[in-house]
């Protein structure tokens, strides 16, 4: 401690010297100069790659304000000449688009809720428990992983269409059980892990998990803590930040989901549904494709900006520092 | 008395030995269930449509078992599919790394303290939705969108971005008048024309990465520091190895979003092959010799990267 404290003192940003006189000069330290400039080809770097980024919302977000007759004028680059309202206007009273977005809201909180709750189970369950046929179950994990989306979209649909677990349903009632435009779907999928990358959850947890030292859990085990407390009070404090990232991930990757709102809720008002619509929505030749896509776009930074409130509000439990008191190495 | 105390002992050890691992069992079983109950009732099916000829009725489709056929089309009479194999799989192998190391550079820069860092860190958020289907569904029909990155370069700079940064023919020649080798020179010349397809298909990796950075002690930096380590040095021998459980998960997400993404040739084809040419057996006996290689690599990259992983745990 005592060293750090020095070393701090050494790395602040002026030394104070004494000259002939006896005045104090404040002298720049070589070290505030090299981090000075590695700050700034730092910010070059990441502006540039900004810009890359960026560039299509940029566009996206200037039509919003750009009426039909800017998208024909070719001296209007972003800007808008004659900005309007209108496309806002439209998008809130002539769609059902705040509908939608509450539906997607509800259904990507139950799955990224579930889906944090399942994967770091399950990746708890295979870092720190040896039993017979953990490397087997994390074969079959990435397996699931490395089956494509399209390859069981049929199947997957006529899963949930006649829904019964190994004919068990079908015994007592003796019919199977309609669950597309249901809730169900979404949460079987993501309890059990087996929607959207829901392996890549579990291995993401599994990866964290097994970075924390065993001394910590069996210290808990020593103390009387049952293997629920242990992980409540030991483990999840220490995995917060992995587990952040696997909420904002299943969280905004349902909520950008085609695949589940085409193949599962047709009557169900999700956001694709509505981006398809407003595609189709005018079909006037001429300005309506120009109007449909000033639309689109408007409905697009819509859709995007919760997300990333959504990601500024979690990422600063992305801080370094969470301390590991009481391990030595 | 003694042999009983013993014998005591040592049935309550067993006894915590398979509590923990009946405890195991339970903490994945939910996983367990999806696959006997839903992953594997589908997976059947398919495997099932790889060695049948599907034909489609109105109210259904018919299977007639044909054995290895459709996989000898693949194989033998499809022209382009062996092509294709290969070129995705050459691909895959020089994106990966570059994805990877791309990546894990911009964590490490945005874990530092710099001006503006939860800005910038929202800004690399944003490729984690682009590449999604929304998006897509979005971009894919848009009359503005295309205009506007048609407008002339001094106005937007948008033709800067669809024809590469810079005129990297320059850096090539450079390069090659230096005298590197060839195929490296194509390959770094490759990786510079092609940053916007690698900055946008990195973005879960680098919020996977900085998740992970986040997990190494402060205070081993702060020792290393003391010892005299430059930043250099304490990156290769701390961050490093600490974060390398970390480099494994975004290997496979690496490969697999590759394996799912929209540019892949062998998946336009496969999906060409099922809803184009209407030939849904031949498109899953397809997507499995796919499959089967991609399994392979991933086996043999595990087996060669397995010994330089390191967990934090002297017992493992």
């Amino acid at each position: 401690m005592n060293v750090a404290k020095t070393k701090k003192v050494v790395k602040s940003r002026f030394d104070l010297i004494f000259d002939q006189n006896g005045t104090i000069r404040r002298k720049i330290n070589p070290y505030t100069i090299q981090k000075f400039i590695k700050t700034i080809f730092l910010l070059i770097l990441l502006i540039g790659l900004t810009f890359i980024i960026l560039y299509p919302f940029i566009i996206k977000f200037c039509s919003i304000f750009m009426s039909t007759q800017d998208t024909f004028d070719n001296t209007v680059a972003l800007i808008p000449r004659h900005p309007t309202l209108v496309n806002l206007i439209y998008l809130f009273s002539k769609t059902s688009l705040l509908q939608a977005l509450l539906n997607t809201l509800i259904i990507s909180l139950i799955v990224a809720v579930c889906t944090s709750f399942s994967a770091s189970l399950i990746g708890y369950g295979l870092a720190k428990f040896k039993f017979k046929g953990n490397i087997i179950v994390l074969v079959l994990i990435i397996f699931t992983l490395l089956v494509p989306q399209e390859t069981i979209l049929i199947p997957m649909y006529a899963y949930f269409r006649f829904f019964d677990i190994w004919g068990i349903i079908d015994l007592i009632t003796s019919k199977t059980l309609i669950l597309t435009d249901t809730f169900f779907p979404m949460i079987f999928l993501s309890i059990t892990s087996m929607g959207f990358r829901g392996g890549l959850y579990i291995l993401i947890m599994r990866q964290c998990f097994k970075g924390i030292p065993n001394e910590l859990s069996e210290a808990a085990e020593v103390d009387g803590a049952g293997i629920i407390r242990t992980f409540r009070s030991i483990i999840f404090p220490l995995s917060k930040s992995m587990l952040v990232v696997v909420f904002i991930l299943s969280f905004s990757w349902q909520w950008t989901d085609t695949f589940y709102a085409s193949t599962l809720y047709s009557s169900v008002q999700l956001l694709p549904h509505i981006i398809s619509s407003l595609s189709s929505a005018i079909t006037d030749i001429g300005t309506g494709t120009y109007f449909n896509s000033l639309l689109i776009n408007s409905a697009a930074i819509i859709i995007v900006v919760p997300l990333v409130i959504m990601f500024l509000f979690f990422q600063r439990k992305l801080v370094q520092g969470i301390a590991r008191s009481g391990i030595v190495g | 008395m003694k042999i009983s105390a013993i014998s005591n002992e040592k049935r309550i050890k067993i006894s915590a030995k398979s509590k923990k691992e009946i405890a195991g069992w339970l903490f994945i079983s939910p996983f367990l269930f999806g696959f006997f109950s839903y992953f594997l009732v589908i997976i059947i099916k398919s495997i099932q449509f790889s060695f049948s000829k599907i034909q489609i009725r109105t109210d259904g489709y018919d299977a007639i078992w044909v054995g290895l056929q459709n996989y000898l089309y693949a194989l033998r009479i499809d022209p382009t599919f062996t092509k294709n194999l290969v070129d995705s799989i050459t691909l895959l192998i020089t994106n990966v790394p570059t994805i990877l190391i791309f990546s894990l550079f911009i964590a490490v820069v945005l874990n530092q303290s710099i001006p503006g860092r939860t800005f910038f860190r929202a800004v690399f958020f944003i490729p984690v939705i682009v590449g999604t289907g929304l998006m897509q569904l979005v971009d894919s029909n848009n009359a503005v969108m295309s205009t506007m990155n048609s407008l002339t370069p001094i106005e937007t700079g948008a033709n800067m971005l669809s024809g590469g940064l810079l005129s990297f023919l320059d850096l090539q020649q450079v390069l090659e008048q230096m005298d590197f080798n060839t195929n490296l020179v194509s390959f770094v010349s490759g990786a510079a024309n092609n940053i916007i397809n690698i900055v946008n298909q990195s973005g879960v990796q680098i919020i996977i990465f900085l998740a992970g950075l986040q997990s190494i002690p402060k205070s081993i930096y702060e020792s290393a520091d003391i010892e005299g380590a430059s930043s250099w040095e304490s990156f290769w021998k701390i961050t490093f190895p600490m974060i390398s459980p970390i480099i494994l998960v975004n290997l496979f997400y690496s490969v697999i979003a590759y394996l799912s993404s929209e540019d892949n040739a062998i998946m336009g084809q496969i999906k060409n092959t099922a809803f184009g040419k209407s030939l849904f057996g031949e498109a899953a006996a397809m997507s499995w010799i796919y499959f089967l290689m991609i399994a392979l690599l991933l086996t043999i990259i595990l087996l060669i990267i397995r010994k330089y992983i390191f967990y934090d745990n002297r017992k493992n």
